[in-house]
């Protein structure tokens, strides 16, 4: 086994910490990077906490991915007229969205609140300036790879849960950016809630 | 958080690395390094502990032999002849599977007059958004019963996989990574409970993977000089798969049952179709009789023994010979 002390590929700063995740930020240079699958270096940011509430202060992680859905076929059973894709723009067949997938691990309830909070009702937050580093950050259980095919999921649930009952469908979903969003949330009896 | 030692050192302060098997990255004990371990990657392993003792064991199976269809003598006339525990290694995925499922379900309708009016379709789309475990057994240990976990809750003890009779692990890691991801697919398909399928999408995300080790306990047994066998689950205490003779009595009983409503149900049909009655229900009564003829005979033939636990349907000798084989080699260690 090769055991390496990990170091920033970007400013060679090695890390110390007590709490492992699976990316890495540099508190010299700021870089991100992850190791798997392959080393690379991540888009990120982290927003402002605008709401106090109560219970303890963290950053969530999300994958915000910038996609393009393409409709080429849908069949739907049911439904009188159907509406392809509110989400995209002008009701086309072809659009753009940002898609928040949560990056830790959450129940499949709290998993949808969270994607669906923030994929359709995108709240007004400011990119943070400086960082609070008393605030921790909870560590990345999903991955880009995994993020991509979630998703996938969520899109196909956009389009399902329309009127009328989803018969087949044939799209394409083109991921164009990923970037990691630290989320402010406070954790209060056993449940997240957003701080923005 | 690890508590096991990686048998390497700290390339930044020289101190013990310890971590889970199968982790990345570790922070180190010592001096807060974060290291990232690379290749020969573990798999992540954990052990339950043996609750049973030899004495329940040999309890447990006694009143096992009372239960169900068995020999009535059983009891009496069973004679254990090995009792040994055992850890077997099964392969645990737990998956995240997220998708749809489209189709329809076909419905015959009736009339007022219950004549068929033909067939109504009830179309459907199913999420599927859960967390699904599937387990299989990791090595060969020949017939004992048991193929798939049915807990997996217990104890956590650390793994001393070379210090417990066990054995080997004989699928690939990649293999049965595979196998469980095929096998979560089909789970998540079929839970949507989608009759005709015209569209489906399932992605399966694996959360965790890994080896559990688990104990049972094997007891081998003689009655009327013919081998059975008995396999007790060490963590909940009980037998979850076995071998036993049947008994003659409920044999004949069915088989006398199987016989007399087989051969009524042919005669009848003979009756049926030779007065002109209902030709179609006559051959279908003919056909039915002939049918549990043939299933009383077979229970007969075969339900000699009684089987539970994961045995193929398919009839076959039994074989315990390699958990035999493993008994005698720790038979010092543990007995
Ligand atoms: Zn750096």
């Amino acid at each position: 086994m090769k055991v390496v002390h990990i170091k920033c590929p970007k400013c060679q700063n090695p890390f110390y910490s007590k709490a492992t995740d699976t990316v890495f930020l540099c508190e010299h240079c700021g870089a991100m990077h992850v190791r798997e699958p392959e080393l690379k270096i991540l888009d990120y940011e982290f927003w402002d906490f605008a709401q106090a509430y109560q219970g303890e202060r963290y950053y969530m992680p999300f994958w915000r991915l910038y996609t393009t859905v393409t409709i080429h076929h849908m069949q739907v059973a049911g439904g009188a007229l159907v509406k392809l894709a509110n989400l995209l723009a002008g009701g086309g067949s072809s659009g753009n969205i940002f898609i928040y997938v949560p990056a830790i691990e959450l129940s499949p309830e709290e998993f949808k609140y969270w994607s669906n909070l923030l994929t359709f009702t995108p709240p007004r937050a400011n990119v943070a300036l400086k960082v609070d580093k008393t605030v921790p950050r909870l560590p990345v259980k999903i991955g880009e790879a995994e993020a991509f095919k979630l998703a996938d999921f969520l899109v196909l649930t956009y389009e399902a849960e329309k009127p009328g009952v989803l018969q087949d469908i044939r799209y394409d979903l083109r991921v164009n950016t990923a970037k990691l969003i630290y989320v402010p949330v406070f954790y209060y009896q056993n449940r997240y809630y957003p701080g923005v | 958080m690890g508590d096991i030692s990686l048998g390497i050192s700290c390339p930044s302060c020289g101190g013990a690395l310890k971590a889970d098997e199968g982790a990345k990255s570790v922070s180190c004990n010592y001096c807060n390094a974060l290291i990232w371990l690379e290749g020969d990657e573990g798999v992540h392993t954990i052990m339950f502990a043996n609750m049973v003792d030899r004495t329940k064991a040999l309890n447990l199976t006694h009143e096992w032999f009372r239960r169900g269809l068995k020999a009535r003598d059983l009891k009496k006339a069973g004679v254990i002849t090995e009792i040994f525990p055992l850890y077997l290694p099964f392969w645990r995925l737990n998956a995240r599977a997220a998708g749809w499922v489209c189709g329809y379900r076909e419905r015959q309708k009736y009339d007022s007059q219950g004549r068929p009016a033909g067939v109504e379709r009830e179309y459907m789309e199913r999420m599927v958004f859960r967390d699904f475990d599937w387990t299989y057994l990791a090595c060969d240990p020949g017939d004992i019963g048991v193929k798939r976990l049915r807990n997996l809750y217990g104890q956590v003890i650390p793994a001393n996989v070379n210090e417990v009779p066990t054995f080997e692990v004989t699928t690939s890691k990649t293999d049965a990574l595979n196998m469980g991801i095929q096998n979560v697919h089909q789970m998540a398909v079929q839970s949507a409970n989608v009759q005709h399928i015209t569209f489906q999408k399932i992605h399966v995300i694996p959360r965790q993977f890994m080896l559990v080790y688990y104990p049972v306990w094997i007891v081998r047994y003689k009655y009327q000089e013919r081998v059975y066998f008995a396999t007790i689950d060490g963590v909940l205490g009980k037998v979850v798969a076995g071998r036993a003779p049947g008994d003659p009595l409920y044999q004949s009983l069915i088989m006398t049952g199987g016989s007399v409503g087989g051969g009524l149900a042919a005669a009848a049909g003979v009756y049926l179709a030779l007065t002109g009655i209902s030709e179609e229900l006559g051959i279908l009564a003919i056909v039915g009789g002939v049918v549990l003829l043939i299933a009383s005979y077979l229970f007969f033939r075969h339900g000699s023994e009684v089987v539970e636990g994961d045995i193929e349907a398919k009839y076959k000798g039994f074989s315990i010979k390699k958990a035999g084989e493993i008994s005698s080699a720790v038979g010092g260690l543990r007995i």
